[in-house]
């Protein structure tokens, strides 16, 4: 169906990182691991990894916070401007990520004066923190808008304060959803590569930037085998997200 | 300042709650009683403590334009069953959510056991509710579900669990602490969140129409366990229903509810045969409705006359006069139905069956008196017997004192 | 049954500041300003500011008018427009029947649905772009099949061509158009559909007139979401496009990060943004934000 359409041309890349030349011809003579043993050694390409990890973590936990306490107050509160505001946190989704990347830089740059160069890793985690958050929002937000409220007037009557029947009660049924939501968000913020192209230093290098200044120059094998890899790790979570989002409609029965 | 504030706080966290000049705290344990938090102001209601054990006084809940309970006045008794009865929108679920403390009512005072608790939250209240989806916490067992009430009061571990398993055998329900309340039924379910409500042993009991999800033979049967239970733990307890039968059943006196107000309250016995309102009386039980005029008064009975037509003779009473507008009504079954004239008796009429409803445990005929009056008679199938049959004359005979009376002022 | 809504405010819906409890009463009225509030404000300052911050900037900077005068830059915004509204109605006209399709499948549920279209989402886009090489380059599978097949003598230059960047687009934004559209058709009351056919329509009338109407929100989240993503487009043009299919945000990206001329750049991001913010109004105003939100979760 079309959905091999969107899926086939990325199977290529998992076969051509087998492939034993330099440049990849079609079809492969032959299968080969030994671009993998590279990308082992190649340590521009492993410091990658470990800034988009660090980037990644972070600006998820802050997202899956953020998101959470927003989605939360969205749904149970009612006050003026309450749709204005959820349009307002939902926009980065909808927002070209150019802008992101370019105003963020700007601002930051200019009125906050945090030079780049020490500040990389802050410009990202704060910047992909922003585009992450309406995935967090989004999923969270569907579930607490499900959640019986009368479950936590029972937590509260049987002698729980707020603070108590949000932390026995309300969070761990809404977890698995924020959960999902963050496990989304880090995929996307493992991807991203045209707001994030603003805010790194050669130091701060992520995967995606890494692969895409690969692109221009050569294309190194090793960077087949690197977004194998990848797609692999984010078929990973992928799996982990469908697993725990099975999990909400278990847990509660319905 | 500093000590009073600290006090507070660790009221507000740990449910302990101290007096902010003694600090002492005195907890929850049988036969003790909670005593509320610093910032609550005491009033002790004007009634006598022993005899109100909650009160609501003057209370209204308004939301936007509408008043969900309009200036409601209420009081029940320590060990009482009470029930709120009316129709949906009525406001009785709103009144049992303003004393268990999840509303705030816009004017009035509500007090449990004497104090006002106006201010304080639910969670400070010492009542027990029970849902009428049950609201058991899905990610926890049974266990942690019943003894939830008991962390938050610190009882000491052994405790918690031999409490939790006295009150599961007393429910019927011994031995399913391990279980997670999707593995078990509905009845089950409900006999949890009824648990989990009592073990706390509030000061009252709140159920919110706990039977209405369970089909008709089980709510039969958790009828009379409730009731049994509730007797037996003396606990005061206030249940609201749209059934008639069930408050009936259930209940030492019943209060009826329509639009925000009460409408009437008392007893069933009061209520079914001595109702003061049309709506009660129409509400509760089924009768034949009839305009009517007080014609004579008499030294011991009074004569209505219904309409153009028949006259109804009822047993003298004080409170009408002659020319009084007033609905006179009649039970389906007080409509006594004779193939024949009987020889004496008030309240002899005379007519054809319209319709007959077999209905097993009784009869249900459709007789036409007049072109403007049918009475609808029910009588019980005590005997098996061929009915009167639908077009046959039936001879219709009602006792004095059967004939209720509703003034229409 | 008492008419409680299944989300009836409860004590913690303290909108009105209901609750006064010691010291937590302050924090009552509190809970909603704090919660959303600082969701909110982060956006706001590491979002909103900065775009406003940037477009204050521009003004200063480079003069707008340059920019519609050079035929460069006015190039450049005709294509991305150009693009961005080829990569919609292709992707409408592909996904909806898709859409469509799905939303009728009595077999599947709604969940396993959004699952498998959201699945593309989360293997890298990049990656996913740049693996157009393998099939549509020189060396790649299309030109192979073609070539062995003796159809052509030389491999056809399908990269670096409009064409394969609006491919590249169209791939990515299918799930995007797919989805509002899905959810739309889905959670239209069946009964609506029974009774026109009852009325005597035939299929394609009850389509035209009451199933294909009654979709239009979904239609048009659809094409709203890919038309901006599309417009601000970067990595496909970068990718699988030349210089001469240079987009918008291509643009901004060199002038930033190349040029260095920020003043330009910032006034190019105003633009990017005016326009995209022009389209969420009108949509706002049309359908309402908030579906979107019904449509993803």
């Amino acid at each position: 169906m079309i959905y091999a359409f969107i899926l086939v041309p990325a199977a290529f890349v998992i076969l051509m990182s087998f492939h034993p030349a330099v440049i990849p011809t079609f079809p492969p003579p032959s299968v080969t691991f030994k671009w993998y043993i590279e990308l082992a050694r190649d340590i521009r390409l492993v410091k990658a990894v470990s800034n988009s990890l660090i980037v990644g973590i972070s600006a998820t936990i802050l997202a899956g916070i953020i998101g959470t306490m927003t989605s939360i107050g969205l749904v149970r509160y009612r006050f003026r401007g309450r749709e204005t505001l959820s349009a307002l946190v939902i926009a980065p989704m909808v927002f070209p990520e150019i802008i992101l990347g370019a105003s963020l830089l700007t601002f930051m740059l200019r009125i906050l004066a945090l030079p780049l160069s020490r500040y990389s890793y802050l410009y990202m985690i704060v910047g992909h923190t922003v585009f992450i958050l309406p995935y967090v929002i989004m999923n969270v937000h569907a579930r607490v808008y499900g959640l019986d409220r009368s479950l936590e007037e029972a937590a509260m009557n049987l002698g729980a304060n707020p603070v108590q029947t949000f932390g026995q009660v309300t969070l761990p049924l809404i977890l698995p959803s924020i959960l999902s939501g963050m496990l989304l968000a880090f995929a996307m913020s493992l991807d991203d590569y045209t707001a994030s192209q603003f805010w790194v230093m050669p130091q701060t290098e992520t995967i995606p930037v890494r692969i895409f200044s690969a692109l221009r120059t050569e294309l190194p094998p090793t960077i087949n085998a690197l977004a194998t890899l990848l797609i692999l790790t984010t078929l990973l979570l992928f799996y982990l997200q469908v697993m725990v989002s099975r999990r909400v409609s278990l847990r509660t029965g319905r | 300042m500093l000590i009073s504030s600290c006090s507070k706080w660790r009221a507000l966290t740990s449910s302990q709650f101290c007096q902010p000049k003694t600090k002492e705290c005195a907890r929850s344990r049988s036969g003790e009683r909670l005593l509320l938090g610093p910032w609550r102001s005491v009033a002790i209601s004007e009634v006598d403590q022993e005899v109100s054990f909650v009160q609501l006084v003057n209370v209204s809940k308004v939301f936007g334009e509408t008043s969900a309970v309009d200036h409601v006045n209420l009081e029940v008794k320590k060990g009482e069953f009470l029930s709120l009865l009316g129709p949906s929108g009525c406001g009785k679920t709103t009144t049992l959510r303003i004393i268990a403390g999840f509303e705030r009512p816009t004017e009035g005072s509500v007090y449990i056991k004497g104090e006002l608790v106006n201010d304080v939250p639910p969670y400070l209240r010492n009542t027990g509710m029970v849902f009428q989806n049950y609201a058991l916490f899905p990610h926890k067992k049974v266990f942690a579900n019943v003894a939830f009430g008991l962390k938050y009061r610190h009882f000491p571990k052994d405790e918690i669990k031999d409490r939790v398993k006295k009150v599961l055998e007393l429910v019927q329900l011994p031995g399913l602490e391990q279980r997670y309340p999707r593995q078990l039924s509905g009845g089950q379910q409900q006999r949890v969140a009824l648990a989990r409500a009592l073990v706390i042993e509030p000061d009252v009991l709140l159920l919110d129409e706990p039977l209405s999800n369970l089909d008709a033979k089980l709510r039969a049967q958790m009828r009379i366990e409730l009731r049994q239970i509730q007797k037996r733990v003396g606990i005061t307890t206030i249940f609201v229903t749209h059934d008639q039968e069930e408050s009936m059943t259930l209940s030492d006196r019943v209060v009826v509810m329509s639009k925000g107000s009460i409408v009437e309250q008392g007893t069933p016995y009061q209520l079914y045969e001595e109702p003061k309102s049309h709506f009660v009386a129409n509400f509760i039980g089924q009768s034949n409705f009839m305009d009517g005029k007080i014609s004579e008064i008499s030294e011991r009975s009074m004569t209505v006359s219904i309409g153009r037509g028949p006259t109804l003779t009822i047993p003298r009473r004080n409170d009408c006069r002659e020319g009084d507008d007033v609905t006179a009504f009649i039970r389906y079954e007080r409509v006594q139905v004779l193939p024949a004239k009987p020889d004496d008796g008030a309240n002899v009429l005379n007519g054809v069956v319209d319709h007959v409803v077999f209905l097993g445990t009784n009869y249900v005929y459709h007789i036409t008196v007049s072109p403007d009056l049918v009475l609808t008679a029910a009588e019980a199938n005590v005997q098996k017997k061929p009915p009167p049959e639908k077009g046959s004359r039936v001879w219709v005979r009602v006792e004095p004192e059967n004939v209720g009376l509703i003034r229409k002022t | 049954m008492d008419p409680d809504p299944p989300n009836r405010q409860s004590p913690l819906d303290k909108g009105s500041g209901e609750y006064r409890v010691g010291i937590l009463g302050k924090t009552a009225k509190l809970g909603p300003v704090l919660l959303v509030g600082l969701g909110v404000s982060y956006v706001s300052v590491f979002l909103f500011i900065p775009i406003i911050f940037t477009a204050v900037l521009s003004l200063e900077g480079a003069s707008y008018q340059h920019i519609f005068t050079t035929e460069l830059y006015r190039n450049i915004l005709l294509r991305s427009l150009r693009v961005a509204v080829e990569v919609s109605v292709l992707s409408l006209v592909l996904g909806y029947p898709v859409a469509y399709y799905l939303a009728k499948l009595t077999s599947m549920r709604r969940e396993t649905v959004v699952v498998l279209l959201m699945f593309p989402l989360f293997v890298s886009f990049l990656i996913r772009t740049y693996s157009w090489f393998y099939v549509i380059g020189s060396r790649g599978l299309v030109n192979y099949i073609l070539l062995t097949l003796g159809l052509i003598e030389s491999p056809i230059k399908f990269l670096f061509t409009e064409g394969a960047v609006v491919l590249g687009l169209v791939n990515w934004s299918l799930p995007l158009m797919i989805l509002p559209i899905y959810s739309a058709v889905e959670k239209m009351d069946n009964n609506l559909i029974e009774m026109s056919k009852n009325l005597g329509a035939n299929e394609i009338s009850t389509f035209r007139q009451v199933t294909f109407p009654l979709s239009l929100p979904g239609v048009a989240s659809g094409v709203m979401l890919v038309f901006i993503l599309s417009f601000g487009a970067y990595i496909t043009p970068a990718i699988l496009g030349g210089p001469e299919q240079a987009m918008i945000a291509n643009l901004i990206s060199a002038l930033y990060l190349v040029m260095f001329d920020w003043p330009l750049g910032t006034a190019m991001s105003v633009i990017l943004a005016v326009i995209t913010l022009a389209i969420v109004y009108l949509y706002n105003k049309i359908i309402g934000l908030n579906r979107l939100l019904e449509a993803m979760g």
